[in-house]
């Protein structure tokens, strides 16, 4: 086991950790993510044939494994909204995270890009942070979503006619608070 | 052009300039962590095991304490159950019924007295969970069997769709399969066999898949992993070797990473291990063959057998065999497999004893046996819909989905 963990870490880890983050944007919640990821990889290692490449297949249970870190916070985030019956107590749960140092010392327009991939939907930050973050191809984009090409390819251009919309109504929107 | 706005270009550069974000735990302290979180197979399982097992088998418990205690208190008699019993044959056979009879009943209602009548026989239906298994009775309805894989794509999953109405024609089943499979209740995924026909020759002497000549065969290995499993499962019983492939207007088809073919070989679909899959506690058990443990084909039933004692909770797959539980087996007769199992305190009339009953029975039929003769202690005579006191046969289909 500790082979195989030396291999996927020393190969993989920068970028699953950053693939995680972007995600989520909470260091905690990657780490633990990143942690589940691991040891779903170790233990159905023997069931990994190679036809797939390791670092698609690895992200593939990385992609799932933060999709059911969604689903868990969405029933939760329900059960609060309904005790509460306020959208906006929700909201302030997520907007608690900090902000880690390597984005605090970023330009106001690249924290801003920062801030809007959240208004994203979860296939449209995939996509973003697969092809931009991870400089990944389109085909192995498309394989690690098991997706066509087309699709990751009309995907990126919503994503990015939305980010660029944002981009304007932030700016224009002036005293909006975002 | 409005200043405010980046070009796409301008923006696909501003989104790479993103900063990477660096992990500040150790290597060693997440191995150390994921080494806690997998210690041994077996602990692991055994805490997951007892636990989920506990909730049912506790129900099954308390209803017979609280059978145990209504028979002792007298309320029911044994000579006025015989006489419930017959006289409740005698309603089903459509006898006529006057007061008298209906007053020897006492209080029972006639609900509360079908009942109480399963319970004398083993729990109803209802406490043993759903029955998995498909048998051909008398009615002979055709059976097609379709394949789903779980949400992760690592395992196919059969569904055999049973036609109370039907032409017996594959061909008006096998080319909408997608109709037949609500993916949320299921917790699956359907391949896209939608941009596929397949076309049985008269007599199913040869099957034949046919796609556009645009076709393009979704992306990424496990997809071609996925899509041969499921051609296994969904034509085992044709007896085929090989599935003819063509596009309109060649005789050739791009399988993506399975390559261009003109034939698909059909593998043997057998030696299996049969467990639970389970996406969410909303979606519906089904039973999933497992052909792999530790990274190796299954190649007897003994192995097999341990196989399902393991659970791959990370897969949402959880064991159909209890991990503490111990049996003996006799394999010495081609037809009948003979498994004894030792007394295990969470055995009894229950939704646990009798999914296990059930995998085996599939367990076996993969590996050519017929029957199954099953001693578990604390059960005999009837156990949900198996006869205890004889050999089991093993069953025709795995998940049947009733179409009407």
């Amino acid at each position: 086991m500790r082979a195989a963990f030396d291999s996927f870490y020393d190969k993989y880890h920068k970028d699953l950790f950053q693939y995680v983050f972007y995600l989520v944007k909470d260091r905690t919640t990657t780490e633990d993510i990143v942690q589940d990821v691991y040891i779903k990889v170790l233990r159905s290692y023997d069931q990994f044939r190679g036809e797939s490449s390791e670092k698609t297949w690895l992200f593939s249970i990385a992609r799932h494994t933060t999709m059911d870190f969604f689903r868990k916070q969405q029933r939760s985030k329900q059960r609060i909204t309904d005790f509460f019956n306020r959208n906006d107590q929700v909201e302030q749960v997520r907007d608690q995270s900090a902000l880690p140092e390597e984005v605090i010392i970023l330009n106001e327009e690249l924290k801003g890009i920062y801030h809007l991939l959240d208004q994203c939907s979860f296939d449209q930050k995939n996509v973003l942070i697969l092809r931009y973050l991870q400089s990944l191809s389109i085909r192995e984009t498309a394989d690690i979503l098991s997706w066509s090409e087309s699709k990751v390819k009309t995907t990126q251009h919503r994503a990015i006619k939305k980010l660029q919309k944002l981009m304007v109504a932030e700016r224009g929107g002036g005293d909006g608070d975002g | 052009m409005d200043k405010r706005k980046f070009s796409e270009q301008q923006l696909q550069e501003q989104i790479k300039k993103l900063p990477k974000i660096e992990d500040h735990q150790s290597k060693e302290l997440l191995f150390e962590k994921i080494q806690a979180h997998t210690p041994s197979r077996k602990n692991t399982n055994k805490r997951q095991l007892s636990f989920r097992w506990l909730i049912p088998s506790m129900a099954g418990l308390t209803a017979a304490v609280i059978l145990f205690v209504v028979l002792q208190s007298g309320v029911f008699r044994d000579d006025q159950i015989t006489e419930h019993h017959e006289e409740n044959m005698e309603i089903m056979s459509g006898h006529d019924q006057n007061d008298s009879s209906y007053d020897a009943r006492g209080d029972m209602e006639s609900a509360e007295f079908d009942e109480f009548a399963q319970n004398t026989e083993g729990f109803v239906e209802e406490e043993l969970g759903d029955f998995m298994l498909y048998y051909q009775d008398e009615h002979q309805f055709p059976t097609f069997t379709i394949a789903v894989a779980d949400q992760q794509n690592m395992f196919a999953i059969p569904i055999t769709l049973v036609s109370t109405s039907s032409t017996g024609d594959p061909n008006d089943y096998y080319n909408r399969i997608d109709t037949f499979v609500d993916e949320d209740q299921l917790g699956v995924q359907t391949f896209p066999f939608e941009d596929i026909a397949f076309e049985f020759t008269k007599g199913n002497q040869q099957l034949f898949m046919t796609v556009a000549d645009d076709y393009q065969f979704p992306p990424g290995s496990s997809n071609a992993y996925m899509f041969q499993k499921m051609v296994n499962i969904m034509f085992e019983k044709y007896s085929f070797d090989h599935i003819t492939l063509q596009t309109d207007s060649t005789d050739q088809v791009d399988l993506g990473p399975i390559g261009v073919k003109d034939q698909l070989e059909l593998q043997p679909v057998d030696n299996l291990a049969y467990k639970i899959y389970q996406y969410e506690e909303s979606t519906q058990r089904l039973f999933v063959p497992i052909d792999m443990t530790n990274g190796n084909e299954i190649t007897n039933i003994e192995v097999a057998l341990e196989e399902m004692q393991q659970d791959q909770s990370d897969f949402n797959v959880y064991a159909t065999i209890p991990e503490e539980a111990d049996y003996r087996l006799v394999t010495s007769d081609d037809e009948t497999l003979v498994i004894a199992f030792t007394s295990y305190e969470l055995f009894g009339y229950n939704e646990m004893t009798y999914e296990m009953t059930q995998a085996i029975l599939a367990t076996a039929k993969s590996f050519g046996y017929t029957e199954v003769d099953f001693t578990i202690p604390g059960l005999d005579g009837m156990f949900g819909r198996f006869d205890l006191d004889h050999p089991i046969p093993v069953p025709d289909g795995i998940n049947p989905q009733i179409l009407h």
